[in-house]
């Protein structure tokens, strides 16, 4: 049971090239109350030895537009969404076909 | 005087008319390559100019055309394939098909940008062209040979073990509606049956070589720095990254999950054993290495070695998104070294593993409703997940043995052939079976599949969650508003115009649809496009009059098709799109038909068509397409 002072959020890797970095199809990850998405992509791009993090974020510390990033079934465009616990937030890279 | 070499084309077409065994170079003016650019453009072009309306496509009149473009040659990844189109013999459309390999760059070096075959010979044949030289030599040695088995024959009869080769299989000798032409046998111009084009005209290969390279480029140095920006850049690509790695079967994974896999010929769109055909598992269990095309770091292509007793050979390369769903899910099978087997015959006899697998997959629900029993399949248990059944139709299929001929024939002409209701699980646009994407989980896809000129097709425009995003690469074409996958609105209808006007670019100019933005694969965008054109051509080209280009082919191509009697009614669905998916993650989702006719209707309005679909004279004369003005309506 966490305290009300954090959250717990699911995020799930959809790619298969994503789930090869992190070594699992998803993971929960515990935030801090009041947490945004950027807060948990920074939290990301520091684990897994980094290697998320070459991929999430461009030089200019913009998202990769090379990555989607949907929360609770919605497509993310900004980095200041709040987040609440029991979010699911999916990573993925966008498959358009072909 | 002598004559001032163009850039970015050789300014020479090689026409071959096969029934008076005669060979003629033509010189082309460069206006020709402005207008049309090459691919699509110029086969669109001598297709609508040169074919009589009604001639049977396996018939003598039929023209096929093999075009490059005017970036062809170049270093750049992933502008190097090959166009190919005639008159459709499965559709009766303006037909045409792209394949990847070394074919197109080695055809534009050896002096001819493109080929035009026409006639029929009495006996086979094959085309050998060698540095701006073409001689038609006999194949009747090699009628009847799988197309690993003609390619080395030639290469051995030629003592040129570089040769590129484009040949058919048996298929395409038995007139398969759609059957393929083959590269070096494991490059496939798979769709709309141009091999058995090839076939009817007794035409067995066309082999090259060239010695060095015959076309000059305006501006090397650019073509170079791109080149080397691309070799930068790409490995920060995840999806071009990722593509690498897994090559198109990293798509039955997140399609699975996401509802629009195609199972059980479109029944639903989840299949419960989707990830033991996933390309993660391929890689882990048959993949042995990984093949790509010319000047393409990118290697997507993977070549397999399916273990017993299903043994493959990996010349032939491996299965790829479109084939693994169509012999995998589509027919209910989870084996992958059965779907690579089904892949090695297809590709070894020479037809499209899309109509193949959406063929099959008819016949199993035919069989499972009792509409075909075994004695009409010749005492095969037809029912889905049967690989033996699976395997055993195919061969059938590819060589015309028993319920294999009528399948042959395409889904379409096999439901007329069969009667009693089949028609309803027949699933083609403009008798072009479905490829495997589900339109009920992205209804754009829906659209492009309906008003695409070569029938069901699913490279005619990026696809609904390319358009959910607005990102750099859309605004690059216009496009600001980010659009939900599932609406079929008027920012839906824009999109999928705009996106098959982008994609109909590419085929104009030889592009795999990966190498550039939107795609999720993309490096290269639509201005780094223009640039290459420019650094080939010097022309100084912007991308709105590579759009327009772009725009006239596509309504050169839809007057090809009006001028054949194809009109509104023939821009739709199969039914079962327009009901619910029977089980996966979009169960119940169907595409609304009102909605869809609505949307049809004003992509017409949005290309400047009438309401029949027919390009207005104000648009053929805003394009430039004066002939088609006086063509479409004369009297």
């Amino acid at each position: 049971m966490l305290s009300k002072n954090y959250i717990r959020v699911k995020v799930r890797y959809l790619a298969p090239l994503i789930q090869s970095m992190v070594g699992v199809e998803s993971e929960d990850i515990v935030l801090e109350t009041g947490a945004k998405l950027g807060n948990l992509l920074e939290k990301l791009a520091r684990t897994h030895n980094g290697e998320l993090g070459k991929w999430l974020f461009s030089e200019n510390g913009k998202l990769n537009q090379g990555i989607l990033i949907m929360v609770n079934g919605s497509i993310a465009h900004d980095l200041d969404m709040d987040l609440s616990d029991m979010d699911e937030i999916v990573l993925t890279i966008p498959f358009d076909g072909g | 005087m002598v004559p001032v070499l163009p850039y970015g084309f050789n300014s020479r077409w090689l026409r071959v008319d096969l029934s008076s065994k005669s060979l003629k170079i033509i010189d082309v003016p460069e206006e020709l390559y402005k207008e049309y650019l090459g691919g699509r453009g110029v086969a669109s072009y001598i297709l609508f100019k040169e074919l009589k309306p009604g001639i049977d496509p396996l018939g003598s009149e039929n023209k096929l055309v093999f075009a490059t473009s005017v970036i062809t040659g170049t270093p750049i990844p992933g502008v190097n394939r090959i166009v190919v189109a005639a008159k459709s013999p499965l559709t009766g459309t303006y037909g045409e098909s792209e394949a990847g390999g070394f074919f197109a760059p080695e055809l534009k070096y050896s002096g001819f940008d493109v080929v035009v075959v026409e006639g029929v010979s009495e006996k086979p044949v094959y085309l050998w062209i060698k540095d701006g030289r073409a001689e038609i030599r006999d194949a009747t040695h090699l009628w009847g040979l799988t197309t690993k088995e003609t390619v080395e024959e030639i290469k051995k009869e030629l003592g040129e073990p570089f040769a590129r080769i484009g040949c058919i299989g048996p298929a395409g000798e038995k007139l398969v509606r759609f059957a393929n032409i083959m590269f070096e046998h494991r490059y496939a111009a798979g769709r709309g049956g141009m091999g058995a084009v090839m076939g009817s005209k007794k035409l067995k290969a066309i082999a090259v070589k060239a010695s060095g390279r015959s076309v000059r480029f305006y501006d090397e140095k650019k073509l170079v720095e791109i080149v080397k920006w691309f070799n930068d850049n790409w490995k920060n690509q995840p999806g071009a990254v990722s593509r690498s790695q897994y090559g198109t079967a990293e798509l039955v994974t997140p399609f699975n999950k996401d509802g629009t896999l195609p199972t059980l010929n479109f029944r639903g769109g989840s299949f419960n054993d989707a990830v033991k055909v996933s390309g993660e598992v391929l890689n882990k269990t048959i993949l042995v290495s990984k093949s790509g095309c010319f000047a393409c770091p990118i290697r997507c292509k993977p070549d397999v070695k399916g273990e017993k007793p299903y043994e493959t050979d990996p010349s032939y390369g491996g299965p790829e998104y479109e084939t693994i769903a169509s012999f995998g899910p589509l027919c209910g099978i989870s084996d992958l070294n059965v779907i690579a087997r089904a892949n090695q015959i297809c590709n070894a006899y020479g037809v499209d593993t899309i109509s193949a697998g959406v063929a099959v997959a008819f016949a199993m629900e035919l069989f499972e409703r009792g509409i075909i029993t075994s004695q009409e399949t010749g005492g095969l248990e037809l029912r889905f997940g049967s690989t033996e059944g699976m395997l055993r139709l195919l061969e059938m299929i590819v060589k015309r043995e028993g319920f294999g001929n009528v399948l042959a024939e395409g889904v379409k002409r096999a439901a007329e052939f069969i009667g009693r209701g089949a028609e309803k699980y027949a699933m083609h646009v403009k008798s072009r079976e479905i490829p495997m994407h589900e339109p009920r989980g992205k209804v754009g896809v829906g659209l492009q599949y309906a008003l695409s000129p070569i029938g069901a097709d699913h490279v005619q425009a990026p696809h609904d969650p390319g358009f959910e995003r607005i990102t750099q690469h859309l605004t690059a074409l216009g496009l600001t508003r980010p659009v939900n996958r599932l609406a079929l609105n008027h920012e839906k209808v824009r999109a999928v115009y705009y996106g098959m006007l982008w994609w109909g670019l590419e085929d104009c100019l030889g592009i795999c649809k990966f190498v550039f933005t939107p795609h999720s694969a993309g490096v290269l965008t639509p201005n780094h496009l223009v640039e290459i054109v420019n650094a080939a051509t010097g022309w100084g080209v912007s991308l709105w009059s590579l759009m327009k280009a772009s725009e006239r082919a596509f309504n050169l191509a839809r007057a090809f098709n009006i001028r054949e009697g194809f009109a509104r009614e023939d821009d739709t669905l199969p039914q079962r799109f327009f009901e619910g998916l029977e089980f996966g993650a979009r169960k119940g989702q169907r595409i609304d038909k009102a909605e869809f006719d609505k949307a049809v209707k004003l992509f017409y309005e949005m290309a400047g068509w009438d309401e029949e679909g027919k390009p207005t004279p104000g648009k053929l004369y805003e394009l430039g397409l004066d002939y088609v003005v006086e063509e479409l309506y004369k009297g």
